[in-house]
């Protein structure tokens, strides 16, 4: 901080504790619009609902400005390495904050990042009421609601008719419920006091039935959770369904699964968020049972128990005459059970899991180091099929983990790492830092090494692969803001296989970089222009020829986007986008194109959102990955491939303070097929129309 | 004729394989290298093989000397000297390199000289190069090349370099040429801390290729720098210490999948 900064602060200061101490109004905001700022670039290899659910949960608990420290800070993914270190700085130096207005004096804080930043961030502990009981704040609490969700396609899927019987005679596989996706969601929470929510899911097809033997309570899927923090000398308390983040990711990285993307700072690290309620209704991922954090001083220590259902296949092997082992064959991440054989694999395992984490916080809270541990136990081996690429994946019963990591604040700098080692002896390891270089450069570097045999079930590292296993590969990110209307970013990632892959049998490498260049005026007018490109080796086709093992050849793919966006009046805002690709791989060039107009319109208690995109491409691999509004809380991102046009209008309607309705409608033409998709799933005619209807019930307003 | 049919199939296969490990085409110094090959922005004398026009635009007054070492083959080091001396408005450069082993190597031996007029520096190299392959004989061939750099602003500076722009050909036996390259970059720099490059070369013969580089002040004598190339993907890093008149810069460079390059480079600073 230099002189002049510190000078000026104080004069801030001084004015603003003299004016009053007060709050800005909390903002409403809609944080599908917000998170789309934030990652205004879609990708599949990011998993959105998860960090949805993440920037809920930070907004829904906002971030208390006056004891968060570095690693919280961080989880907000809206301040670089100086302005987290300005604040703690400031914090230190000038005691805590009195007002959010306060922000304006810490150095580096321009208007946009206290604009992001202000609907996550409270003042402090002050607000907890801790007069009433437990109970008593559980039943007048405001942030309740319930949330009722049904979706359906009109065409008919093939799985709906009636089943026909084949030429041997066998009845033909159908789907047992109807057409129907209900989801229903309540909760109750209050900011570092309480959080309580019940999920229920049914996916089309999946029948409403009770059925104990399958664990099918009317809906297919259940989860539950009731979460108490801020209890004497426990910070956290989870009863039900949770997540655990730690570290980079290495042991415990559920659910936050952000990476490579248009923001190529500070989505890079990874942060030690602790235990999480898991309210999503992806079934798989989380831990089901008791977790716990304690804190003593500076230390934190999390336990974790966890006994959990899981999907998959099961088969028997009989080796011996009077013997018969059974063993896990796959898992099943889908979460679908519409047909006999899906329903088979639901919750066809126990797995067991015991875990625990120990942190360290120093009292300047710049430097944090950790352990992790976790010991996963199926009730039955795990044995896959057997492939050459797939043999130094997990096999057995049980897997045990561990890792340490650490992360330091030094000047500018960022610096953090986790390395672990699994059961089978495999280990991973991450380092990296990001660094405001100067005000108008910050970059990123993050370097990463996964043994082929390194076997993490809840890991979620940083990684080119879905999963941190059998890679090597450093990243490098730059953020360069020469003025307040441009920015650019950029990143390059260089990284290695060491062992076969799916679809690449042998070792291989490749590439990826990617440059988005924005320009925004004002806070109305958002205009950008993204490339992105990546080299991959992959399997040619099959040649036919006997005895010729696979050869890999180079995948090129880039994928470009121009955008622009503009809030007309306070009512109206309009989207135009045109995205587009090309793949090219053994000497065969395809090309992928999409443009759409978005327009929302807001008047009274409407607010009406449409969409018309027009999209042409040559195969699936030049797919089109766009982000589409939907009703709240909801996420949809089609990949939109072949050629045809796209769709929806969703209206909102608010009846009163309690009661929100959603309706959403969408549909696709195809011009190029006579059917849609294949299998079950078929649908006998060239277009596809989804309806949606959510209504949104706040108990106590 | 033979022997010529040789020695052009020879330097094809060379080029494709090791394109760039030449002393002409390559980029020189520990610093500029670990820059991820950045040639025109060049502070030191290297610049006299990088980019001649750099020399009077950082007004370059020193000695150095530099290895580099790669993807772990003696035949595809480089070794080289370079000397920059300035007097008034100008500078004076010369340099000498040589890349290969005993089989196949090549050197060059050069002057340069490099002036500022206003915002705009330029200079100009003349070098001897010759190749050299046991049993099929030498190829010996003039090179000129040009560079420049603007300084637009206090903060913004472009710059360009064509090299080999006579079009030489490897040897008079030889129809091979030297490659002729042209890079155009930019300097970005908005504290005196930190150096944010980029740069797009063009060889004839080859795709074009974008760079980015960034150095860092870490310290008063400590420089961080790191580099990417998109053609092939290269990442590279580099460390920086100057102490007093002397400098040492390391730097490491990671090609998938061939393997590591390293190399390094002292120098020292002359008296006014």
């Amino acid at each position: 901080m230099n002189r002049s900064c510190l000078l000026f602060a104080i004069g801030l200061i001084g004015s603003i504790t003299q004016l009053s101490a007060q709050t800005p109004p909390r903002i409403q905001i809609d944080l599908e619009q917000f998170i789309e700022r934030l990652f205004p670039v879609q990708d599949e290899a990011l998993d959105y609902e998860s960090i949805y659910e993440v920037m809920l949960q930070v907004y829904l608990n906002p971030i208390s400005i006056n004891d968060a420290d570095a690693e919280v800070l961080q989880a907000s993914y809206l301040l670089n390495p100086t302005q987290i270190a300005n604040l703690i700085r400031y914090r230190n130096e000038y005691g805590p904050f009195i007002s959010l207005y306060e922000l304006q004096a810490v150095p580096n804080f321009d208007l946009q990042t206290i604009y992001n930043l202000v609907p996550f961030l409270s003042l402090g502990r002050g607000d907890l009421g801790n007069t009433k009981r437990f109970w008593e704040r559980v039943h007048s609490e405001e942030q309740a609601y319930l949330l009722l969700r049904q979706r359906r396609t009109w065409e008919t899927r093939k799985g709906f008719t009636p089943a026909d019987t084949s030429s041997t005679g066998r009845i033909s596989s159908r789907y047992l419920g109807d057409q129907n996706d209900l989801y229903v969601r309540f909760r109750i929470q209050h900011s570092r006091d309480f959080s309580l929510g019940l999920t229920l899911d049914k996916d089309a097809g999946e029948q409403f039935i009770l059925d104990k033997k399958t664990a099918r309570y009317g809906f297919n899927f259940l989860s539950f959770h009731l979460t108490r923090y801020e209890v004497g000398k426990w910070k956290t308390i989870s009863l039900g369904d949770f997540q655990v983040s730690f570290g980079q990711g290495l042991v415990y990285g559920a659910g936050y699964g952000f990476g490579k993307g248009a923001e190529t700072i500070s989505t890079v690290r990874r942060s030690s968020v602790g235990i999480k309620p898991y309210t999503a209704a992806l079934e798989f991922g989380f831990f089901r049972g008791l977790g716990a954090t304690y804190r003593y001083k500076n230390w934190n220590n999390t336990w974790v128990f966890s006994y959990a259902p899981r999907d998959g296949r099961v088969n028997e092997s009989i080796d011996s005459l009077d013997r018969s082992d059974s063993f896990i064959s796959s898992f099943s991440e889908s979460g679908l059970h519409r047909t006999p054989s899906e329903l088979s694999t639901k919750n066809r395992l126990r797995e067991l899991s015991l875990g625990s984490n120990l942190q360290y916080t120093s009292s300047n809270r710049k430097f944090h180091i950790g352990g992790n541990i976790l010991h996963t136990k199926f009730d039955r081996p795990w044995q896959r099929t057997a492939t050459p690429y797939n043999q130094f994946e997990f096999s057995g019963i049980q897997n045990s983990i561990g890792s340490i990591y650490s992360s330091y604040n030094w000047k500018n700098f960022y610096l953090f790492g986790e390395s672990a080692i699994s059961q089978s002896g495999g280990t991973g390891t991450v380092l990296g830092f990001i660094s405001s270089l100067s005000k108008q450069i910050d970059i990123s570097f993050l370097w990463r090494n996964y043994d082929r045999d390194f076997h993490s079930f809840y890991g979620n590292a940083f990684a080119e692969s879905t999963r941190p296993i059998n890679e090597r590969g450093a990243y490098l990110g730059i953020q360069i803001r020469p003025n307040l209307k441009w920015k650019i970013n950029s990143y390059f990632d260089l990284f290695r296989f060491p062992w076969l892959r799916y679809r690449a049998y042998s070792p291989s490498s490749g590439q990826e970089w990617l440059t988005r260049i924005s320009y925004q005026p004002n806070r109305n007018l958002l205009a950008f222009f993204q490339i992105r490109n990546e080299k991959k080796d992959r399997n040619l086709p099959d040649s036919g020829e006997p005895g010729l093992v696979y050869r890999l050849a180079t995948m090129n793919k880039t994928n470009g986007l121009i955008s622009l966006e503009f809030q007309v009046s306070k009512a109206l805002f309009i989207r135009s986008r045109v995205l587009f690709s090309s793949v090219e791989f053994n000497e065969v060039r395809t090309n992928g194109f999409m443009i759409l107009q978005d327009a929302q319109y807001s008047f009274n208690k409407f607010r009406f959102t449409g969409r018309i995109a027009l999209f042409d491409t040559d195969d699936y691999e030049n797919r089109q990955y766009t982000f589409e509004n939907n009703v709240l809380w909801t996420f949809s991102l089609p990949a939109n491939s072949g050629q045809g046009m796209r769709y929806y209008l969703l209206g909102q309607y608010q009846f009163n303070s309690q009661l929100t309705g959603y309706f959403r409608y969408s549909r696709t033409n195809y011009t190029d097929r006579e059917s849609i998709s294949s299998g079950l799933q078929e649908i006998p005619f060239p277009h596809q129309t989804e309806t949606t209807f959510l209504l949104r019930y706040m108990l106590h307003r | 004729m033979k022997a010529t049919f040789l020695l052009s199939f020879f330097c094809i296969f060379g080029w494709t394989l090791v394109a760039q490990t030449d002393p002409v085409t390559q980029v020189h110094g520990g610093r500029n290298q670990s820059l991820g090959n950045i040639r025109i922005f060049d502070n030191s004398a290297f610049a006299h093989f990088n980019n001649p026009g750099a020399l009077a635009s950082y007004k370059v007054n020193q000695l150095a000397g530099g290895y580099d070492h790669r993807f772990g083959l003696a035949e595809l080091s480089t070794i080289n000297i370079a000397g920059a001396i300035s007097f008034g408005p100008g500078v004076l450069g010369f340099g000498i390199a040589r890349s290969g082993g005993k089989l196949f190597n090549q050197q060059t031996l050069g002057v340069s000289y490099s002036n500022q007029l206003g915002i705009v520096s330029i200079g100009g190299k003349l070098e001897w190069f010759q190749t050299q392959i046991e049993g099929f004989g030498t190829g010996n061939s003039g090179i000129f090349s040009l560079g420049g750099i603007a300084d637009l602003s206090s903060t913004f500076s472009l710059g360009a370099t064509i090299s080999n722009l006579n079009r030489a050909k490897l040897g008079r036996n030889s129809a091979q040429r030297i490659p002729t390259g042209i890079s155009l970059g930019l300097n970005y720099h908005p504290s005196t801390q930190l150096n944010f490059y980029a740069e797009v070369e063009k060889d004839i013969l080859i795709n074009p290729g974008y760079k980015i580089g960034l150095e860092y002040e870490l310290h008063e004598w400590v420089e961080l720098r790191t580099g990417v190339n998109s053609n092939p993907g290269r990442l590279f890093f580099g460390l920086g210490i100057n102490y007093e008149k002397f400098g040492l810069d390391l730097g490491y460079g990671q090609v998938n999948p061939l393997g590591s390059t390293t190399n390094f480079s002292l120098s020292y600073d002359l008296d006014q």
